[in-house]
């Protein structure tokens, strides 16, 4: 680490070197929330990346909440919610997110995150993004600097196969 | 450490009586013995410890009969009343529909040869004709399960910022007594 001092640390969380300040680039947290909310849909559930063992866990309405009082099942996903999601999502591989984040997005599937969740790499819940499809172009265009709202807005939806009226047919 | 892993299987086939044999997962034994022991005056069968996380022995690494989903029903979000008699739809990706039937605890099963779900699925909660008791609209799952087949690993009460309540037919009260199982 060269020498390297907690005390240096910038406030970026990066530390000065002698060559000056290093720095490493993530998305941005003002554009993060309707991503968090198309992801929470598909990989936010108690069951799966609501957990707090999970290396990526998302925190919000319908999984795991940060409140200690707070209902899994009620209400919607707060800032400080989609705060702990974002540096969650941010800490998982920083250097190798920064470099595709200086790279306007392009080449994703660096990311471990992208590989499983395209199912491009063992992924136990599943692929649940698709190179292109809503919920994927939502999340890259986040990493690429200039988020896609409209891919969230539909990406977020995740429904039944079938009718809910189907769901409750007399057995 | 080897000693210490000793102690701690020792400890926990002490624990669990010995009834209960998962071995090789220190998470998930720790989690068995946290379970306890077997209620006293109810046999080890379709109607024990309801309310629990069936997979955690009912599945492959579990040593004991294996089941797909199970879990426990119960007629509101506050009380312990279970409901038996009461349909638990389930509907999985591939569009595949299994309703199974809770029992007198309250407690449903599924093997996997009637019904292995290919995930994610959706589940529904609903009467059985004149079995008691009746719930108008079905109760669906706001989310679906991507995962998991016991239905207590995510709900339970008391409800946490980590689970959600335990699977209930009514979220008022009810003020019902549940069904009783004959001895």
């Amino acid at each position: 680490m060269g020498g390297c001092d907690p005390g240096e640390l910038t406030g970026e969380g990066t530390p000065a070197t002698a060559r000056g300040q290093a720095k490493l680039d993530a998305p941005v947290r003002a554009t993060f929330e309707p991503v968090a909310d198309a992801l929470q849909a598909t990989c936010g559930t108690l069951d799966c990346h609501g957990q707090v063992g999970r290396n990526f866990r998302l925190y919000g309405a319908r999984g795991l909440r940060l409140d200690p009082m707070g209902e899994p099942a009620n209400e919607g996903t707060y800032p400080d919610e989609y705060d702990q999601t974002y540096w969650s999502f941010i800490g998982l591989e920083p250097e190798i997110l920064s470099t595709v984040v200086h790279d306007k997005g392009r080449w994703p599937e660096r990311l471990t995150i992208i590989r499983k969740g395209r199912g491009l790499e063992h992924h136990k819940g599943g692929a649940y993004l698709k190179a292109g499809d809503d919920r994927d172009r939502c999340l890259v265009s986040w990493l690429a600097g200039d988020v896609d709202l409209d891919a969230c807005k539909k990406g977020k939806k995740f429904s039944s196969p079938v009718p809910p009226d189907t769901m409750g047919a007399p057995p | 450490m080897p000693l210490a892993c000793f102690s701690r299987h020792f400890l926990l086939f002490f624990v669990v009586g010995g009834t209960l044999a998962a071995c090789g997962d220190p998470v998930r034994e720790l989690e068995i013995a946290e379970l306890g022991p077997e209620p006293r005056g109810v046999p080890v069968g379709p109607q024990h410890r309801p309310g629990q996380p069936c997979l955690l022995c009912h599945d492959a690494k579990g040593g004991s009969s294996i089941f797909s989903v199970a879990g426990t029903i119960y007629v509101d979000a506050d009380s312990d009343a279970r409901a038996g008699g009461v349909g638990v739809r389930m509907v999985d990706s591939d569009k595949r529909v299994f309703t199974a039937v809770t029992n007198c605890a309250g407690n449903f099963y599924v093997l996997p040869g009637q019904f292995a779900p290919h995930y994610p699925m959706w589940v529904s909660v609903m009467s059985r004709g004149s079995a008691a008791p009746v719930l108008e609209e079905p109760m669906l799952m706001e989310t679906p399960t991507f995962r998991e087949g016991s239905c207590a690993a995510c709900h339970k009460n008391p409800m946490t910022p980590k689970n959600a309540r335990h699977v209930f037919m009514f979220f008022d009260a009810q003020n019902l007594p549940g069904t009783k199982c004959s001895k």
